[in-house]
This record gives C-alpha cells, sequence and structure tokens, in this order.
C-alpha cells in the first residue's frame, strides 16, 4: 500500500515536473515569479504527500506564505500574514456578528484609504492587489459561512482558505467557497485528487498556449475592422481571450488540489453554452456560486411576500447589479482606482435581463436534465448545435461590448458601408454553416459512442497519468526547435512566436499611446497590459500638472520652462524656452552650427540620466569629433515633447524651431505616425482650429468634425494616413528650404518587436526622399538586438541609457557620412564662421 | 430516513427535474446539486415545494450543497424542521 503511494506520487511529481519544463523552456505562459511558485510547489507537494495527514495543513499553510515570500519578499510576506491575521482574528472575536461586521467595515476601510494612496502607505505596493484578492471576497463568504458552521475546523484550514498558494501570482483569483473548501478536503481518493489537480494544470497550459495563438495571430485592433471579415474575426478572438483567464483559473484549482482541496471545475466547456443562464451557469462557476449563495438566495427568501416571477426578478437583478458593482470593487483593490463605464453598466444591464428571462422561462417551462447522457436525435442534435452557435454570437457581440473602452469606441466598431457588409459576409456565413454542421454531428455521435472522451473529471487515475503525462511530453518534444522546424516555415514560426510573451499589436498601440493607465474595457483585469500597469512603480510618468502648460490651439501643450521634477526614476530641468535640454542662448553664437530635433517622448529621453539622452550624447560626440576638423561648435536644441503627433511637430518647427535660427532641423519620424492621427483627430473633434488648410480639408473629407467619437475619428483618418504624411513632409522640407535650412527626417523605430511596418517605412521614406528630406533611417537599427534589452521596464518600452547610446553612436556614423551637412558645415566654416570658444567640453544636458 | 417523505421528494424530483428518467437511476444518495440536477432555479423550485407540502420554512444558506445534494440529506432537513 506504501509502495503503491509512493509510486502514485511520484508519477504526479514527474507530470509536474514536465509542467515546469514546459513553462520555464517551452511556452513560457506566465511570468518567471510563476515558475519560481511551481517549483516551490513541486517540492511542497512531494513533502507535503508523504507528511502524515495531521500535519498537512499547518505545512500547507506554511507553503503559502513562503510562496508569498518567494515571489514578493520575505517583508512583504510578513506584512500580508500580519494583515491577514489580524482580519481573520477580527472575524472571531467574542463579540456579536454585527460588531464583528462593523469592526471588519472599519479595517477595511482604512486599507482602503491607504490603498487609495499607495505612496503614502507603509506597505509595499505590491502588496495591494494580493492582499485584496485573497480577502476581498473570501471574508465575505467567510462571515456568511461561519455563522451557520456546525463541524469544527482546524485553525490551519481556515487561515489556509485565505493564504491559497496561488494566490500569489494571480491577483485574479476566484472566489473559494469556504463551505465548499472545507468539505471537498480530501473527500475522495487523494491519488485521484492529486492526479485531477495534475490534470488540470496541463488543461490550463493548453488554454494559455491557445490564448497566445488567438492574442498573436487572429486578434486585431478595433480601428482595423472595416468589413463583415474583419468584424467576425474580431468579435470571435476579442471573446477567445478569455482563454487566459479560464487558463489561470485551471491551474489555480489543480495546483490546490495537489494539496488535498478537491474544488470543483471553475468553468465548464463555457464555448458550447446553449442559453444565457446555462452560459451563466458555465463560466466563472466559482463566481456564480458565490452570488448565489451570497445574494440570489438571501434576496430570495427575504421576498416571500412577492410572487414567484417578481421575485425572480427581483433577485436576479439584484444579482447583476451586485456582479456590477463588485466588479470595479475587485479594480479598486488591484489598481486603486473605481471604474464606472457605459458599456460596463450595459453589459450587465443586458446579460441580466437575459438571463433572467431565461430563468423565468426555466422556471415555468423547465430544462431538460438526465442522469447520464442521452442520445439526441439528428434533429435534435441540429437545434441543440444551432443553440449553440446562437449563443456563442450573441456572447462575442455581448463581449465586445463589455470590453469596449466606451459605448462609442463600440460603436465604431460597425459603421461601414454597403460594401464592407458584402466584404468577408460569404466567408463568415461559410464557417458559421461548418460549425453547425460539425456542431449537429459531434452532439449526434457523442450520445452514442461510448469512450469517446479522453479528459473528463472521472478518468481513472491511470488513464489520466498516461492522457496529461504523455501530452506534455509531447508538448516538450514538438516545443523543441529541432523539431517543429520540420514543420514548415509557417508553422514552425507560428510555434516559435509562442514560446515567449510579448504583446499584441494592438495593445502595443495603447502602450505606446500611454492609454493602458486609463484601461477601462471590462477584460481590463485579465488583460496583459494591466498585468505590465501592475509592475509599473507609482508616479513612474511624472506629474503632468508639473511637467507640461496647457495650450488652448492645436499644440494642445507644452513642456513647461523652468520647472523640476522626477520621471521615470531621474531628475529633471526644464530650461527656459521649455526643452529638456541645457540652457541655450536664443541667438546663435557665432560659428555654431545648431540643429533642432523635433519629436516625441523618444527624443525628450526622460528615464536616462541627464546629458545621456541620444540627443546629448550627439551634441558633445559632434563636438568632441567633428569640431576639431570644422571649427564649429554644434548644438542640438531638444525640442520634443511627449505625445506630439506629427503635424504638431510640424508645427512645432515652424513656430519654435526657427525663431532660434537653426541651420539644420531633424525631423524625427517613427513607423507609427500614419496610422497615429490623434492630433489631427482631437483638434476636429474638440473643435480647436487645425492650423494648415489643405489638412484641414483632408480631415473634413474623411468625415470627421466636431462630436466624432475619438474611436471612429481615428479609424475614419487611418486611410488617409499616408496622404496626410507626405503633405506632412513636403510642408515641413519647404518650410525648411525657404530659410536655408537642411531638413533631416529621422526614422526612429519604436522599440516594439513588431516589424510589419516594413511597407509602411518604404513609402514614408519614398515621400520623405521626394520632399527634398536629407535621411537619417534607422530603421534597422536595433538588428539583431532583443529589443526589450533596450527597454526601460517591462511597462515602458521607450529607450533605456544603452538603448540611447546606440542610437546617438548611429546617428552620427549616419550624420558624418550625410554630404549636405558635411557640404554645409564645410561652407560655414569657409565662410569665416570662428571656432567656437566654449565647444567641445561634455554637458550635463536636461 | 422517513420513507413517506423520501418517496414524495423522489417524485416530485423526478416529475419535475427528470421526466422520463427511470425511477430506480435516482437513489437516495444520488448527488442533486453537485451532480447538476439541481441548479439555482430547480433549487428554489423544490424549496417552494418542501416549505407548502410540509409546512416548513427554509432559510437561505440551507439552499445548498450542505442541505440538499442528496434526497437522504433534504428528508433529513425536512424532518429536523418538522420537530
Amino acid at each position: 500500500m506504501r509502495a503503491k503511494h509512493v509510486i502514485r506520487v511520484l508519477i504526479v511529481a514527474a507530470q509536474l515536473l514536465l509542467f515546469l519544463f514546459v513553462i520555464e523552456r517551452r511556452f513560457q505562459v506566465e511570468s518567471p515569479a510563476f515558475v519560481r511558485l511551481i517549483r516551490l510547489t513541486l517540492a511542497g507537494f512531494l513533502v507535503h504527500a508523504v507528511l502524515p495527514r495531521r500535519f498537512r495543513l499547518p505545512f500547507f499553510l506554511l507553503l503559502s506564505i513562503a510562496g508569498i515570500a518567494v515571489v514578493l519578499g520575505p517583508k512583504e510576506a510578513a506584512w500580508l500574514a500580519a494583515v491577514g491575521f489580524l482580519l481573520v482574528g477580527i472575524c472571531h472575536l467574542p463579540i456579536r456578528m454585527a460588531a464583528r461586521v462593523s469592526l471588519l467595515v472599519l479595517v477595511g476601510a482604512f486599507l482602503a484609504f491607504l490603498r487609495a494612496r499607495p505612496a503614502s502607505a507603509p506597505l509595499s505596493a505590491a502588496i495591494w492587489p494580493i492582499l485584496g484578492s485573497m480577502f476581498m471576497f473570501r471574508l465575505v463568504v467567510y462571515l456568511y459561512d461561519i455563522r451557520h458552521e456546525q463541524k469544527p475546523v482546524p485553525v490551519a484550514q481556515r487561515l489556509s482558505y485565505f493564504f491559497l498558494l496561488p494566490n500569489v501570482c494571480f491577483p485574479l483569483f476566484p472566489v473559494v467557497d469556504y463551505q465548499g473548501f472545507v468539505r471537498t478536503y480530501y473527500d475522495s481518493d487523494e491519488h485521484r485528487i492529486y492526479q485531477k489537480g495534475a490534470e488540470w494544470m496541463f488543461r490550463g497550459l493548453v488554454h494559455l498556449v491557445l490564448y497566445r495563438l488567438v492574442y498573436y495571430h487572429f486578434m486585431i485592433p478595433a480601428d482595423e475592422v472595416v468589413d463583415a471579415g474583419t468584424l467576425g474575426r474580431f468579435l470571435v478572438s476579442n471573446y477567445l481571450l478569455y482563454l487566459r483567464i479560464s487558463g489561470q483559473f485551471h491551474i489555480i484549482a489543480g495546483m490546490l488540489c495537489l494539496f488535498g482541496f478537491n474544488l470543483p471545475r471553475t468553468n465548464n466547456l463555457y464555448l458550447l453554452a446553449s442559453s444565457f443562464s446555462d452560459y451563466w451557469r458555465r463560466i466563472n462557476i466559482y463566481w456564480k456560486d458565490f452570488m448565489v449563495k451570497v445574494f440570489y438566495f438571501p434576496a430570495f427568501f427575504r421576498l416571500r411576500s412577492l410572487a414567484a416571477t417578481p421575485r425572480l426578478l427581483a433577485a436576479t437583478a439584484y444579482v447583476f447589479v451586485v456582479t456590477w458593482l463588485l466588479h470595479s470593487y475587485q479594480w479598486f483593490w488591484i489598481r486603486g482606482s473605481f471604474p464606472v463605464t457605459g458599456p460596463d453598466i450595459v453589459f450587465w444591464a443586458l446579460l441580466g435581463f437575459f438571463v433572467a428571462a431565461n430563468s423565468l422561462r426555466e422556471a415555468k417551462v423547465g430544462r431538460a436534465r438526465a442522469l447520464a447522457g442521452r442520445a439526441r436525435t439528428l434533429g435534435g442534435s441540429f437545434r441543440h448545435a444551432a443553440r449553440i452557435l446562437g449563443m456563442f454570437v450573441l456572447v462575442c457581440l455581448l463581449w465586445s461590448l463589455w470590453t469596449s473602452a466606451s459605448l462609442g469606441a463600440w460603436l465604431s466598431l460597425w459603421p461601414f458601408g454597403e460594401e464592407g457588409w458584402t466584404r468577408g459576409a460569404w466567408l463568415v456565413a461559410g464557417l458559421l454553416a461548418v460549425a453547425l454542421l460539425a456542431g449537429t454531428v459531434a452532439g449526434y455521435l457523442s450520445g452514442r459512442i461510448r469512450g469517446l472522451g479522453i479528459g473528463g473529471d472521472n478518468l481513472a487515475f491511470g488513464r489520466s497519468a498516461w492522457v496529461t503525462g504523455l501530452s506534455l511530453l509531447l508538448i516538450v518534444i514538438v516545443g523543441h526547435r529541432s523539431v517543429y522546424a520540420h514543420f514548415g516555415s509557417t508553422a514552425a514560426d507560428t510555434i516559435y512566436s509562442l514560446r515567449k510573451p510579448r504583446l499584441s499589436r494592438g495593445d502595443i498601440a495603447l502602450l505606446q499611446r500611454g492609454y493602458y493607465e486609463n484601461l477601462l474595457g471590462g477584460d481590463r483585469m485579465g488583460s496583459q497590459l494591466m498585468e505590465l500597469y501592475m509592475k509599473q512603480p507609482a508616479d513612474w510618468d511624472g506629474d503632468p500638472n508639473v511637467m507640461y502648460v496647457p495650450r488652448n490651439d492645436f499644440l494642445a501643450r507644452e513642456l513647461k520652462p523652468l520647472v523640476e521634477f522626477t520621471a521615470k526614476r531621474f531628475p529633471v530641468k526644464i530650461n527656459r524656452w521649455g526643452m529638456q535640454d541645457r540652457d541655450y542662448e536664443k541667438e546663435k553664437p557665432e560659428g555654431t552650427f545648431r540643429f533642432a530635433i523635433l519629436g516625441t517622448s523618444y527624443v525628450v529621453g526622460l528615464g536616462v540620466p541627464g546629458g545621456e539622452n541620444f540627443e546629448s550624447l550627439l551634441e558633445n560626440r559632434l563636438n568632441a569629433e567633428m569640431t576639431p576638423k570644422t571649427g564649429l561648435r554644434y548644438e542640438i536644441l531638444n525640442m520634443g515633447v511627449g505625445g506630439y503627433g506629427a503635424v504638431q511637430r510640424l508645427m512645432a518647427m515652424e513656430e519654435k524651431a526657427f525663431a532660434f535660427g537653426v541651420d539644420a532641423v531633424i525631423f524625427t519620424v517613427h513607423e507609427t505616425d500614419p496610422q497615429g492621427l490623434k492630433d489631427l483627430s482631437d483638434a476636429a473633434r474638440t473643435g480647436v482650429p487645425i492650423p494648415y488648410p489643405p489638412l484641414a480639408e483632408m480631415v473634413s473629407k474623411a468625415g470627421v468634425d466636431a462630436g466624432t467619437p475619438e474611436a471612429v475619428a481615428e479609424k475614419r483618418l487611418k486611410p488617409a494616413g499616408m496622404e496626410i504624411t507626405g503633405w506632412i513632409y513636403r510642408r515641413a522640407a519647404e518650410e525648411c528650404r525657404a530659410r536655408g535650412v537642411i531638413p533631416f527626417w529621422f526614422f526612429l523605430p519604436t522599440t516594439s518587436r513588431d516589424h510589419a511596418w516594413s511597407a509602411d517605412h518604404d513609402r514614408m521614406r519614398a515621400l520623405a526622399e521626394e520632399a527634398g528630406f536629407e535621411i537619417l533611417d534607422m530603421a534597422d537599427a536595433y538588428g539583431g538586438l532583443d529589443t526589450r534589452t533596450l527597454w526601460l521596464g517591462d511597462w515602458d518600452q521607450h529607450l533605456n541609457a544603452e538603448g540611447h547610446r546606440l542610437m546617438a553612436a548611429r546617428l552620427f556614423e549616419a550624420l558624418a557620412a550625410n554630404e549636405r551637412f558635411a557640404s554645409r558645415t564645410k561652407n560655414e566654416r569657409g565662410a569665416g564662421a570662428k571656432p567656437a570658444e566654449r565647444g567641445g567640453a561634455p554637458r550635463n544636458g536636461g | 430516513v422517513d420513507e413517506g417523505i423520501k418517496s414524495t421528494i423522489k417524485e416530485y424530483i423526478l416529475k419535475e427535474f427528470l421526466p422520463g428518467e427511470r425511477p430506480e437511476a435516482l437513489t437516495e444518495s444520488t448527488p442533486l446539486i453537485t451532480g447538476g440536477i439541481l441548479d439555482s432555479i430547480a433549487t428554489l423550485k423544490l424549496v417552494a415545494f418542501v416549505e407548502e407540502r410540509y409546512d416548513i420554512r427554509l432559510e437561505a444558506h440551507e439552499a445548498s450543497v450542505e442541505h440538499m445534494n442528496t434526497i437522504a440529506q433534504i428528508v433529513g432537513l425536512v424532518e429536523s424542521k418538522k420537530r
């Protein structure tokens, strides 16, 4: 018996080892912290499984707290444990329940006060999401259940309920039912429970890899929805992103099974829901159970005076209002703000309405149930498949609403003309027909052929171990480069892309625009952007009220002169002209060749010490290496402003750069420019005059005016992106020529690893050459490098010090090789320009 | 277990939630809630039936796996309320 126990534990451990190998060496589906936690889980599982039963709960509790220390650090673990013990202790004070609840509310309010001001709290900011996820809902369930508790529960089990091992890596932890947590502890064969854990973790892994496939390769940004085909693709892939949550929940519940907590499923084939009630019962089951137990049943029982129908409707409405509120409450503990958005309200209202209508029908007519699977007729299978498909389409629609930042953004998905509605429509209809046919056949066969299932909660230990272990082994083998390289370039590239975490194109765009700070879509909590944002230190970007002075015209804002602040870890000084730069005289000193560089946050260069951004490094190098040859001093005036669009850069050039008597303008552009016309769309929408009539006409022609929703405006402008870009280049080059200024087109690619922009780059470069720009093209600047090594952090993809050094070196080479620049500096010297008296000395910069 | 209560409840479950099912397939230990026979709506219907049939009053927390997951548990609950 003992030998059997050891063998079975080792079999489960072997599967965990394969799981660890996969997430570490093959598909890094979660963070490095998760890998550390799984290592600890594996070691803890082996010890736990051989301990006498009475030591297992205390061991699990200690292991869970050790897990917090491994991921967050010992100090944070001590804080979390202290606050947690205090909260659980209050639940058991020998006073009336109402007094205990009041005390908990008071302590909760104090913690919420600190949560809203993380910088002033003594606790590390990293603690809040974990503390919140451990206690924000579980305390409610716990208090509800201990009122009716009949059997004694060990203290270690009570505490373990809150400090659950996987929690530290998953702030979006499902609400676990306390009674269920106690009731299911070793409630069946222990090896079967362990094996279920390994199996569920494997299923979670599959969900997460599939999620990545959808996120990287199928999901398209909402502004790329232009016809029925792209709309269908967007709706489906947007809904399938939930695979990430279901994958995480599988892993969480699986990890708990490894320690004897035989928890039920967290999700149950939610893609196969055939009605709204069915959907509510299948997706995020723990949440549904929480709502039913703590809100729905108590409300229903209290409303005895009402007739059955209004009673059911009122209790259902109550549940959905509470669900909506609690989602914002959950977000508060994770991020510190309490969002209330239109799509959120409409989504929960609609879902509540449909579930209530379905519930009424089920209460009156009933629904088909069976003790064992029943075979359907072909007609019945067809009707069932049609219902599933219909639900899938409806949920995709609702989900797209929920995940939109605003109702306007959601509406912007739809307005495409008659041609757009027909384009791709046949493909969508064809796919739906194929799905219906496949669903009918599968439904018909599933009730007739026994033993078809290769997975399921009731598989015997041995069969489950074989299936799970071999599947993991297969992933290990197929995930090796030497194996998948034989699958053809497309498949190999796809598999390779799934190995590492990265952002999708749409999320990169949001990140670059700083939108991730205001994530409002209902999926915000499960999004990768949110995770990045959670890593970002408090006050990372600095206070915009200190940094900027607003303007009422097209420029919208500029850096505030003579202010000092800290942003992205380093102190920043703005000079008297509003430049993140050292001070310059307005009049160009004699014997000086003066540049102005126009650009965005990449040019401003926050996040590196003063004088170490590429502009300063380039200036130093020009003075150190060119001055001895030309006798000229070099100045580069940094006129970059974060968030400036291409038209704003043009306006800044005309208004500011020329006033400083510059000899050359470096006009910085990014690959995102033709698609990122926010400066134009914002101006048109808010009624700010666009200073260039031809551009104003293009905007008007695109159908963007005051009142056009933001998402709609940007989508309408997109097709005109290259035309607008061309106009900007021509205007900039002409203005420079008219003043004898050399215009440099400086292509500075963003550091996102999405290189789908090469076609845009080629067109932009051609437009710049046609306009008469000198070319400083850095398109290949990061060639061969992992651009992540050039980021300030995972949450901020701007250049770090190494990136600035690289860019300065490349720019210097490009300038040194530029004939027009060489000829001009030669002429300046030939014209008798005196060498600068102060030139050459390295500067400290901004 | 009171056989009268047991058979009444079993009959009700078979008639309301498992029409067409063989009576012998439903035993007093068949899991009703965890087995997917009683969802929240069905549980409330059963509660209403039991309250009316036996003139008792159940509490919200009793509409749970701990008290109503099997026919045996439901019979026990009814008996405890009638005492």
